[in-house]
């Protein structure tokens, strides 16, 4: 449930037929709106929310939290057996996957079968017919997964053909368009959902996609969360093989930077208002330089002929005296 | 994506104020708005004024570490604790990620959890739960 439109219209309709309902919200790592709230959004002055715990309590229905962060990299976006779609992003494992998640905590609690906000057509990688009946077949819920919004565009599940669920009161929406769900969202009394915007995750984002491709060209496997999370924010250049620096674009990109400082080196200037620059890798002092002069570049000192800028790595740390970098192709040659 | 159950149902119009007494909505006394109004304010700001809550905070049965997290992690951590406790028990989420402010009041309404209100300190909050 991500508290969208569909998940929460979906959630409405099985309230209407007086089934009792858990909302599970699968937490990732890779959504667009955690990392809003964690950094703000100078485009919105909406407050700081989980738009699925708010449809919980707007619906009252208890929302869980599950976090798959952990497995997720590992067994879904490094490895996808369906491939990725525009960018990295591996929709249909990703289904199957918080699927199979779903299924064990539908037995282990003793509930009777799914559902979903899926949408037939409505997206081009994991909504068509085929890899919904893949996504259905390979979480190991066949029979058990119901899409209300499409249903009476699919093949009866289990609680139709049972008769837990009237079939005749679920729908047949098809395509892009959420005009349909949004006369329903009014009929059903569903308001204050977040404005539909396809959908909420970074990996099918080219910028983020290009930038996730480099770490993994680089550094192979052995990536953690913690790069996933520096990969949502910053400007992000590649100064060598082993070296990358990521510089801070306002202050509170600053200050999420400050909370990956252990174990990375940083660069920043005490002279002006400056970006905090982390760097990831074992640093030449040629690459050490050029991430000072990208530092002073971004600082309100760009236009000095040379800034003070102070450096840490590991136990050691100094100033250097730079001139800012002032070929904008140097900068396009080393950005991810 | 959700769990559902077809044989526990509850129908959600169990949750809308009682009109039993012929009033509807529309037409409901000042008595029944007040009430719906303190109900509300109670979810969302705390049921408890901060004097208590500076009082709870020696008392609280769980502290939950959250400083240094980002939401949905306080959450999370939350709704782990929550599990183990007892009906009645407090506790108090340490965290420093504004997203509690809404995040938590939520949970707890859509889990029917009770939540107490929160402190805000310089750098972090305290906010306060109470099992259901």
């Amino acid at each position: 449930m991500s508290g969208g439109l569909d998940s929460t219209l979906a959630a409405r309709i099985m309230q209407e037929q007086g089934v009792e309902v858990l909302g599970l919200h699968f937490s990732t790592g890779f959504c667009v709106a955690d990392r809003h709230r964690l950094i703000g959004n100078a485009n919105s002055k909406k407050p700081y929310r989980n738009d699925a715990l708010h449809a919980g309590s707007r619906l009252e229905i208890p929302v869980e939290i599950v976090d798959i962060k952990d497995d997720y990299l590992g067994e879904v976006v490094l490895h996808p057996k369906y491939g990725y779609g525009s960018g990295m992003n591996p929709c249909i494992d990703c289904r199957i996957f918080m699927l199979g998640r779903a299924k064990k905590i539908m037995e282990e609690r003793g509930y009777h079968f799914i559902f979903t906000g899926e949408v037939l057509g409505q997206r081009p990688m994991s909504q068509r017919r085929p890899p919904l009946q893949w996504v259905e077949r390979d979480s190991g819920l066949e029979g058990l997964l119901l899409r209300p919004l499409s249903a009476k565009l699919l093949l009866p599940t289990k609680p139709e053909t049972e008769g837990w669920i009237d079939r005749e009161q679920l729908y047949n929406i098809a395509g892009r368009s959420r005009q349909v769900q949004m006369r329903l969202a009014e009929e059903l009394g569903v308001i204050d959902y977040p404005q539909p915007a396809g959908g909420c995750c970074f990996l099918p984002d080219q910028n983020f996609a290009g930038k996730l491709r480099d770490l993994l060209a680089h550094r192979g496997n052995d990536v953690d969360p913690d790069d996933m999370m520096l990969l949502k924010v910053g400007r992000h250049f590649r100064l060598s093989d082993d070296v990358k620096i990521i510089v801070g674009r306002h202050e509170s990109e600053n200050d999420y930077l400050e909370r990956f400082r252990d174990g990375r080196g940083s660069v920043w200037t005490d002279a002006f208002s400056s970006p905090l620059t982390l760097v990831e890798g074992v640093a030449t002092a040629a690459d050490l330089e050029l991430a000072c002069r990208i530092t002073a570049r971004y600082s309100a000192g760009r236009d000095e002929p040379q800034v003070p800028v102070k450096w840490s790595l590991g136990t050691q740390d100094g100033q250097l005296l730079v001139e800012p970098v002032r070929q904008d192709t140097l900068l396009d040659e080393l950005r991810i | 994506m959700s769990c559902a159950s077809s044989d526990s149902r509850r129908d959600p119009r169990d949750s809308e104020p009682d009109t039993s007494t012929g009033a509807s909505n529309r037409e409901d006394s000042g008595g029944d708005r007040h009430r719906r109004h303190e109900l509300f304010h109670r979810q969302v700001h705390g049921s408890e004024l901060p004097a208590q809550l500076e009082r709870l905070a020696a008392q609280a049965d769980v502290v939950i570490e959250a400083r240094g997290t980002f939401c949905p992690e306080p959450v999370i951590r939350v709704q782990s604790h929550m599990r183990d406790m007892r009906a009645g028990e407090t506790a108090m989420l340490l965290a420093d990620d504004a997203g509690v402010e809404l995040d938590i009041p939520a949970w707890c309404i859509s889990t029917r959890n009770e939540y107490l209100g929160l402190l805000k300190e310089a750098r972090f909050y305290r906010v306060f739960v109470r099992r259901s």
